[in-house]
């Protein structure tokens, strides 16, 4: 016996000690593997495999109303879903999207003014996300300017979403299930179609078919696809030398309209959180995402294929939510949702959505709906937390008279609070200064900004912009009172 | 007169002083100049691409050392080569002008270049830049590691011709990534791995395997580079080269580079107690050595063997040079500071503002520091090769230079210090690592099925993988399908992995004096005898005493204190014998080589006085017990000899022990933690007085192993040392002090030697 050998003998006595509860199911994963390691000191150990494999083409999958798709020499297991189109999910019926879904031209536009930008501010952030995020943002710039954007077509879409076996990025993460959603006009259907590798030797058939089928599509739509799944399955590519230029296709990403416009209001932006709270869906009996490696593993072990239930119906779900997301959005960008409805806070960062897009009229119009509520009486309060954003709004478009009553209403508002913005009664100070000309108001503003700085901010951090900060107010004292004493 | 010359003068007029101070040469044993050596030369090869030519000509280099143009041709040849040069010797040349040439011919050619450290890395890539902004050509080079801003990342994968790196980034962050990297792994022509002697031991073991995993990405994507690698002077750099990579490599060793005059002298500090053989202490006398090259303003290095004693020299030095020269430029530098304060010591030195530093071994790999005057060594550094590295320190730019090696009490450094021969004409030491030990093999076949499936019958090293994939499919980490094997688990393998012992398990130092605030970090095999509860730690020469050690979260948490003591903590260790692989019976000793499990329990700590080093108090140390499977060296000695030998056993044993764990080490270029000696009186396996020596890392890194066959040299050296040592009945310089080992220790250990040769 080798040195390695004694090893990784003493190894497996020394995990067998430490752990003394095994529980049943790795009991038997243990003994159909110490039968397969009796054989397996012969070289021919993995021969009698390929009889299973036979076998295992006829197992059973109807349970999951899946079968065996053979594909190229292989194949895999797929699992086709077609619902009516007039079917109905919370608030939303699905056919409304054949109607709605020329809107998304408009998101495709949004992306190509604000790309540069956005990258920009991902460089200030060193974390591991933002290196990701610069990525995928720089292949996108290059995605999308190449494309003129002609409208989108509701059967150019396609919607996908995959269950991989871990988390991060890196080549040991498989996407075991790849679900594909779209709608087919003959069947009068939305189909969803789910792809799920058996074991990691039908990857390779799969991803084939999944080239096959995305590349038919020039819109994709996904749910944080193009910081996850999407590099996931490219990686995939790249490891079966997989050839593909993806950079014609254009990719909607709904997780990012969904935190410009959510991520102030719901306590997540995963998709679950989303479609509970605005499309009215409940899920019963859901298997979390986060559930679906240990699934898949012990489906590898047990090969019981009822395990993965859930997980189908989890991605299911998942390509359903996405297309009712998709009517939602669509509905948004038009304005045609109901901003009664809405609280002060969602509807200010729709406007600051439709300014992102290039609505600017439309975000006008909102803006100052929103500036109305500040005087209603049993609703001003929800203008609280935005007041200040919402005045910097107004400031930049010159409209003083709202900025104003807005920095007033903020001051008010915090009254009583220990801890106080600057920034209102710096704004304040500048307007009377530069504006009104009425310097003894400035100066009145400009000392209380001082007195708040002081009494808020810790002066042990020294940090270097609230260090400017204070010097800046003081030297506005400074000359204000230079300004008034030469005016007396 | 330009200021290098000035310091020239300077340290020539120095270095005749102290030949003409009778009360500094009476101590020295050995005075050594290694006289300037002229430049070996040859014309720049023809074969050369004409823009490197010409860069080179504007950069006044109109020839190529020797070595360099050995280099070039070999790599040209197509053969993977080590090149070993002394620092300063140019050797970066020998890889550059390969690669530079080769990316002139096709910009579509890569190379990937790695460096134990980010430093290092750094270093190198501002002189590479330097040579291509002389070309005026657009040859993409960028470090790529954890300091890498995210931003120019993406741009580095696709679009850098030469990526310089460390392995510790390889492992983590591109391999398991190398999806990525497609651009430079199907055109990667060179692999460049520049200090190869540090991958030795645990270090080198898992870094022959990340090497091993990266040329399997390689052949995914169809390229297979070749390897340049350099190494510092080592026993066996084509071996250890060949072993690291898993390639035959041809050597490169005609090193053509000038070097200046190297004065080394040995230096042995005067005996205070002839009847002990009591010495003065030798951080004394480098204290008084180190004050004496800084008062006259010659830059220096003081190498110390430990961080205790870095840190007791710095204070010492500081102390005495605060009125003279000003303080903070005296500093120290070892592995326990953060790295901001590493970077700002070695540009301090560089720019001349640090006139000395007192530094651990960390030091002593190609860290750009400039050029510094003179190097005083307390204590043998343990190795020839790390003392070859240490004096290289002193006059790289081919000035005289000064290397005073003041030794200390201890067996080797006497021994040494009494045989310069055993220094100027031993070869150096071999560099050993063991890529096959279980552990660490397993480590990286997860990351490497993590990389890409493992297809039947492929190898991995020397082994057959077979079994470990078994095994790791049998644990359900990997999925055996037909004839291939993949990873099948949620973790990033890579993630739970350290290459670097010290750098996973660190234990975290954190100063409770001011708020808190980490002051420095210790590793974990040594956290339990270092900051143990109530342990005195030093750093930047400012004493801490530990108040709690959370071992489970691995931090330590200090207050600074202003105590006239430092704390030396003991170990208590038990083995059991698993397997044995060798054995020979001889008539009254048997000796064994095999596997062991070690239990090591930290048991008191003693309170040493600073200056006197006499025996102040102790205290109990509560930490759990540490088990590890490992491999070990055993001698025992048969029950006949119990009653025939009249000696006092225990502590013949314990002096025995002394002696060869002080020598043991350079016989296997380790650090003196990599292996133990310990005696025991009874052993649980043979029942008989046993001395074992083990690896201290599971599953054994090839040191018992290598001490199995050179038993008989060790055997000899030991006995010579005692022999020739001096002192009555025992000293610290042999088998230890009278009150450890009693008053036969001597002649106790000598009888026991006779019976192991």
């Amino acid at each position: 016996m080798s040195r390695l050998q004694r090893g990784l003998q003493r190894l497996k006595q020394s995990k067998q000690t430490a752990e003394p509860h095994i529980d049943n199911h790795k009991d038997q994963v243990s003994e159909t593997y110490n039968n397969n390691n009796v054989i397996s000191s012969s070289p021919s150990s993995h021969l009698p495999l390929s009889s299973l494999q036979k076998q295992e083409q006829k197992e059973d999958w109807s349970a999951l109303q899946a079968a065996w798709y053979p594909y190229e020499s292989t194949g895999f297991v797929r699992r086709i879903k077609k619902f009516p189109l007039h079917t109905t999910f919370g608030q939303y019926m699905l056919q409304q999207f054949l109607i709605e879904a020329a809107a998304l031209t408009e998101l495709i536009q949004q992306k190509q003014k604000h790309t540069p930008e956005a990258s920009e501010a991902t460089t200030q952030i060193s974390s591991q996300a933002a290196v990701e995020a610069t990525v995928s943002t720089a292949a996108e710039t290059k995605t999308e300017s190449d494309v003129a954007p002609s409208t989108v077509q509701y059967d150019q879409l396609l919607f996908f979403d995959s269950e991989t076996t871990g988390l991060g990025m890196g080549t040991g993460n498989i996407p075991f299930l790849i679900g594909m959603g779209y709608v087919d006009v003959e069947h009068d259907a939305f189909v969803v179609e789910q792809l799920f590798m058996r074991n990691p030797s039908e990857e390779n058939a799969m991803l084939r078919y999944v080239k096959h089928k995305m590349s038919a599509y020039p819109h994709w739509v996904s749910y944080n696809g193009k910081s996850f799944d999407w590099p996931l399955i490219k990686n995939r590519f790249v490891l079966h030398r997989i050839q593909w230029e993806d950079s014609t296709l254009h990719h909607f990403d709904f997780l990012h309209p969904s935190r410009s416009l959510w991520k102030r209001i719901l306590p997540t932006c995963r998709l679950q959180h989303v479609e509970q709270m605005k499309l009215g869906i409940e899920r019963e009996g859901d298997v979390p995402g986060s559930m679906a490696p240990q699934l898949y593993f012990q489906y590898l072990a047990e090969k019981d294929n009822t395990l993965l239930q859930g997980v189908f119906e989890h991605n299911e779900q998942d390509i359903v939510s996405l297309v009712l997301l998709a009517i939602h959005l669509c509905q948004a960008v038009q304005g045609k949702l109901d901003i009664t409805a809405m609280r002060a806070e969602e509807i200010f960062q729709l406007g600051q959505w439709f300014i992102r897009i290039g609505k600017e009229d439309d975000a006008h119009e909102l803006m100052q709906y929103v500036y109305e509520l500040h005087d209603h009486e049993q609703r001003n309060s929800e203008v609280t937390g935005i007041s200040l954003p919402l005045a910097a709004y107004f400031k930049k478009k010159n409209k003083l008279h709202e900025a104003v009553q807005l920095w007033k209403v903020h001051i008010q508002q915090e009254q009583q609070r220990t801890l106080k913005s600057v920034e209102p009664y710096i704004e304040l100070a500048k307007y009377y200064e530069h504006k009104t000309k009425s310097l003894d108001v400035a100066l009145y503003y400009a000392e209380q900004a001082k007195q708040t700085f002081v009494a808020t901010v810790n002066m042990t951090a020294n940090r270097n912009k609230e260090k400017k900060t204070l010097e800046a107010v003081n030297h506005r004292i400074q000359r204000l009172r230079h300004k008034l004493g030469g005016a007396q | 007169m330009n200021p290098i010359q000035a310091k020239y003068k300077h340290i020539h007029s120095f270095i005749q002083h102290l030949q003409s101070q009778p009360s500094f040469m009476e101590n020295v044993t050995h005075w050594h100049v290694q006289p300037a050596k002229p430049a070996q030369t040859v014309n720049v090869p023809e074969a050369l691409h004409s823009d490197i030519r010409k860069a080179l000509k504007e950069k006044g280099m109109e020839q190529l050392y020797t070595h360099q143009a050995t280099a070039f041709q070999a790599v040209e040849k197509g053969n993977h080569i080590v090149v070993v040069t002394p620092t300063a010797s140019g050797k970066t040349m020998c890889y550059n002008l390969p690669v530079l040439h080769s990316i002139m011919k096709n910009d579509q050619h890569r190379a990937l270049y790695i460096f134990p450290t980010k430093a290092l890395a750094q270093d190198q890539l501002a002189s590479m830049q330097q040579m291509i902004d002389q070309m005026e050509v657009d040859i993409r080079t960028h470090t790529y590691d954890g300091d890498t801003p995210p931003t120019i990342r993406e741009k580095i994968r696709s679009a850098g011709h030469i990526v310089v790196t460390n392995p510790d980034m390889l492992h983590a962050a591109i391999l398991p990534h190398h999806t990525k990297w497609v651009k430079l792994f199907e055109n990667l022509k060179y692999i460049v791995i520049d200090e190869v002697h540090t991958y030795r031991g645990v270090f080198g073991s898992h870094v022959a395997n990340v090497i091993r995993r990266l040329k399997r990405i390689c052949a995914f994507y169809g390229s297979n580079p070749q390897f340049i690698c350099a190494s510092a002077t080592i026993a066996n750099p084509k071996e250890h080269g060949e072993r690291l990579i898993g390639e035959q490599v041809t050597l490169i060793h005609n090193n053509g580079a000038p070097s200046g005059e190297k004065h080394f002298v040995f230096y042995n500090p005067p005996v205070v107690n002839q009847q002990l053989g009591v010495r003065r202490s030798s951080v004394l006398e480098t204290k008084k050595i180190a004050t004496m090259l800084l008062e006259n303003e010659i830059q220096t290095i003081v190498f110390a063997r430990s961080r205790v004693r870095v840190e007791i020299l710095l204070t010492y030095l500081q102390d005495i040079i605060k009125r003279k020269i000003g303080n903070k430029t005296i500093r120290g530098y070892r592995g326990g500071y953060l790295p901001k304060q590493r970077r700002e010591i070695e540009k301090g030195l560089r720019t001349g503002e640090i006139q000395g530093v007192v530094s651990t071994n960390a030091l002593e790999l190609g860290i750009d520091i400039g050029q510094l005057q003179a190097c005083v060594m307390n204590g043998y550094p343990g190795t020839i090769a790390s003392t070859h590295q240490q004096a290289g320190r002193a006059g790289r730019r081919h000035e005289s230079s000064l290397t005073i090696m003041v030794a200390s009490s201890n067996p080797l450094d006497q021994h040494v210090i009494q045989h310069p021969s055993f220094f100027f004409e031993t070869a150096p030491e071999e560099a050993r690592i063991d890529p096959d030990n279980l552990h660490i093999i397993i480590d990286h076949v997860k990351c490497a099925a993590y990389e890409l499936p493992f297809e039947q019958g492929e190898t991995f090293g020397e082994e057959s993988l077979e079994e470990v994939l078994d095994f790791l499919v049998e644990e359900q980490t990997l999925h055996r399908v037909q004839n291939k094997v993949y990873w099948m688990s949620q973790s990033f393998p890579a993630h739970n992995i350290s290459l670097r012992l010290a750098a996973q398990e660190n234990v975290v130092i954190i100063d409770l004096s001011e708020g808190s605030k980490v002051i420095g970090e210790v590793d974990r095999f040594s956290a339990p005898t270092l900051v143990h509860e109530e342990a005195i730690y030093l750093h930047e020469g400012v004493q801490f005493q530990v108040e709690k050690l959370d071992y489970e979260e691995k931090k330590a948490y200090v207050r600074q204190v202003d105590v006239d003591y430092f704390t030396d903590a003991s170990l208590a260790v038990q083995f059991k014998v698993l397997h044995t692989d060798q054995h020979q019976q001889m008539e009254r000793v048997e000796r064994s080589f095999g596997e062991v499990t070690v239990n090591a329990q930290p048991t008191i700590f003693k309170k040493i006085r600073l200056r006197t080093h006499e025996n102040i108090g102790s205290g109990p140390i509560h930490l759990p017990e540490e088990e590890m499977h490992t491999s070990a060296y055993w001698i025992a000695f048969s029950s006949a000899l119990v009653t025939s030998l009249s000696v006092q056993w225990e502590q013949a044993l314990l002096g025995l022990s002394n002696v060869f764990g002080h020598i043991v080490p350079v016989f296997l270029m380790c650090d003196r933690f990599d292996i133990r000696v310990v005696p025991q009186v009874k052993a649980v396996h043979t029942d008989q007085p046993t001395i074992f020596f083990y690896d201290r890392y599971p599953g054994g890194i090839g040191l018992s192993a290598k001490l199995y066959h050179i038993h008989d040299d060790i055997m000899i050296q030991a006995k010579s040392l005692i022999q020739s040592c001096p002192c009555e009945s025992g000293c610290p310089a042999c088998v230890g002090v009278r009150e450890e080992v009693g008053s036969t220790g001597k002649q106790d250990a000598l009888q026991l030697l006779d019976e192991l040769l």
